[in-house]
């Protein structure tokens, strides 16, 4: 029996505490873990979950075979699409980036109908951000539209409230649309209906500038004051209550901050493990996060969105990578991804989406059986050692594959 | 009997393992198909938990069954994210290009036994 530590990359937290003992190749024990992690590293023992290395239109195949049929599709086709890699790293993310630049094709992850357009905010200093270690410093901690309960379970136990020895203890607070578990440790959660919170802003500000308001607002603004260093952490409630649009909430900071003299610091409830990665590189090297084409040097626009590309039938071969979008897309835009789309996908495990595609990699999986780096919901580059060998090429060599083959 | 419902998805941490797991099996429908509403809002179908309701727009119907839920404000159901809620969600290309993910709106009704 051999005992090892491992990064979780379960969820954005990436929590690098976790323990696992290996009897053989069987991690037969995970220490530290939440439910979801827990869940997340056995699942890599249960043959039945994981796609085979290769299929090839539903056959099992070599490599060489299935490298070669996925190439020559991304080499015929007209629009070619990647989409994606939010759970694969930055390795892997920069080769997908060449990759596109190499076929002129669009890129997207799933940040362009999560959490991209904060991280953009944070990356071009619109919003004022800061590291989990920073959160030290924090006197208030406010869960905007989330729930780390579910979400990120271990958030606030390893990261944002209990690791701190505070001289005083931090508040909690929320803004949801239900009582939630994390509601009912807070001494002040806020309950809107859901998509009120556009009209909540709107009457903090007035609250902040003209001292009327509605009572909620007020008590917003009564506890903002007696904090020094909040920190709000925004999760996809907010984000889809604001239809994806935070200017109203960027004027919330400043006025906050120009009026009330208070700096705070926001923090994306970023959902998958190295989405945050994907929206660095790409902002590295094309100034945006999301939603790139490379089809004529480089453009950047909503018509690059996923979405938008799967609703006009744009792309004609995708390359997906980590994610399932018959699952998670709605069934109305998903059923044209049936349309005649050639569909190539890197997952180590079985979905919908790699028995809809023509050409499956069942690649190794990053931070378990594969190394890298990928980058924290707050920022921060953590480093993944893998714990256990396989034959199952990780998706950097993969992707390099096909680079090497277009 | 009928009611306006606003259906709100959300995360939920055993869902999400149960998939890890065991895929898109039998559990994971199960916590899939569930919808938990305020008890007003059983009282008003005349309905129990653990009854099933139909939930139509204009992009189909679903089944799920009930549980009541004293944290759920009235006229709003809680729904785990998955692809069998997805059978309901739209996607505006005009106004926000996001699917209506966290504000899906139905009507619910009683499914007969
Ligand atoms: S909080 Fe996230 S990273 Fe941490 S153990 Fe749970 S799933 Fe893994």
């Amino acid at each position: 029996m051999s005992y090892k530590n491992l990064v979780c990359t379960g969820c954005s937290c990436l929590c690098d505490d976790i323990g696992v003992e290996q009897e053989g190749d069987v991690i037969t024990r995970v220490e530290n873990a939440c439910r979801k992690g827990a869940a997340f590293i056995y699942a890599h023992n249960i043959n039945e979950r994981r796609n085979p290395p290769c299929l090839v239109k539903g056959e099992r195949g070599d490599l060489t075979e299935a490298l070669d049929t996925a190439t020559q599709l991304l080499r015929q086709a007209k629009k070619p699409l990647i989409f994606g890699l939010d759970n694969s790293t930055l390795e892997a993310q920069a080769r997908a980036i060449e990759l596109s630049r190499t076929l002129g094709a669009t890129i997207d992850d799933c940040s362009s109908f999560c959490q991209g357009t904060v991280v953009e905010n944070i990356l071009t200093g619109t919003l004022p951000s800061c590291s989990f270690p920073q959160l030290k410093e924090a006197d208030l901690l406010v869960y905007w539209g989330s729930n780390p309960y579910h979400s990120h379970p271990r958030h606030i136990s390893r990261f944002a409230y209990y690791p701190f020895e505070r001289a005083k203890p931090a508040g909690l607070s929320c803004v949801d649309v239900r009582d939630t578990e994390l509601s009912r440790r807070c001494r002040h959660a806020f309950r809107l209906l859901p998509g009120e919170d556009r009209d909540f802003i709107i009457s903090i500000l007035t609250v902040i500038k003209e001292d009327s308001g509605r009572e909620d607002a007020r008590a917003f603004v009564e506890l903002l004051k007696k904090s020094q260093f909040p920190i709000i952490f925004v999760g996809l409630g907010l984000t889809y209550a604001l239809d994806g649009d935070f200017s109203l909430f960027q004027q919330l900071i400043e006025t906050i901050k120009n009026i009330l003299g208070i700096g705070l610091a926001v923090i994306p409830m970023a959902c998958h493990t190295n989405m945050r990665g994907l929206n660095h590189l790409l902002y590295q090297q094309t100034g945006h996060v999301n939603k790139i084409s490379f089809a004529n040097g480089i453009s950047h626009g909503p018509q690059f969105s996923f979405l938008e590309q799967v609703r006009n039938q744009e792309a004609d071969c995708i390359l997906i990578v980590g994610t399932d979008p018959y699952s998670s897309l709605p069934a109305s835009l998903a059923k044209n991804l049936n349309r005649g789309i050639s569909l190539i996908t890197l997952d180590p495990y079985i979905t919908p989406t790699s028995m809809h595609s023509t050409v499956v990699f069942g690649g190794a999986i990053s931070g378990i059986e594969a190394g890298g780096r990928v980058v924290r919901m707050d920022g921060t580059e953590v480093t993944l050692s893998p714990i256990k060998e396989t034959d199952r090429p990780s998706d950097e060599e993969i992707i390099s594959r096909l680079l090497e083959g277009v | 009997m009928k009611i306006k419902l606003v259906i709100v998805t959300y995360r939920d941490a055993y869902q999400w393992a149960i998939r890890q797991t065991e895929g898109s099996e039998a559990n994971y429908q199960e916590l899939s198909s569930q919808i938990s509403m305020a008890p007003t809002d059983l009282e008003t179908l005349a309905i129990s938990e653990g009854d099933m309701i139909r939930l139509s727009d204009s992009m189909g119907a679903i089944v799920m069954k009930v549980k009541a839920d004293a944290n759920c404000p009235p006229g709003v159901g809680f729904v785990p994210v998955s692809s069998y809620i997805n059978k309901l969600t739209e996607y505006d290309p005009v106004k926000a290009q996001l699917p209506n993910f966290k504000r899906i709106e139905v009507i619910a009704e009683v499914v007969e036994a």
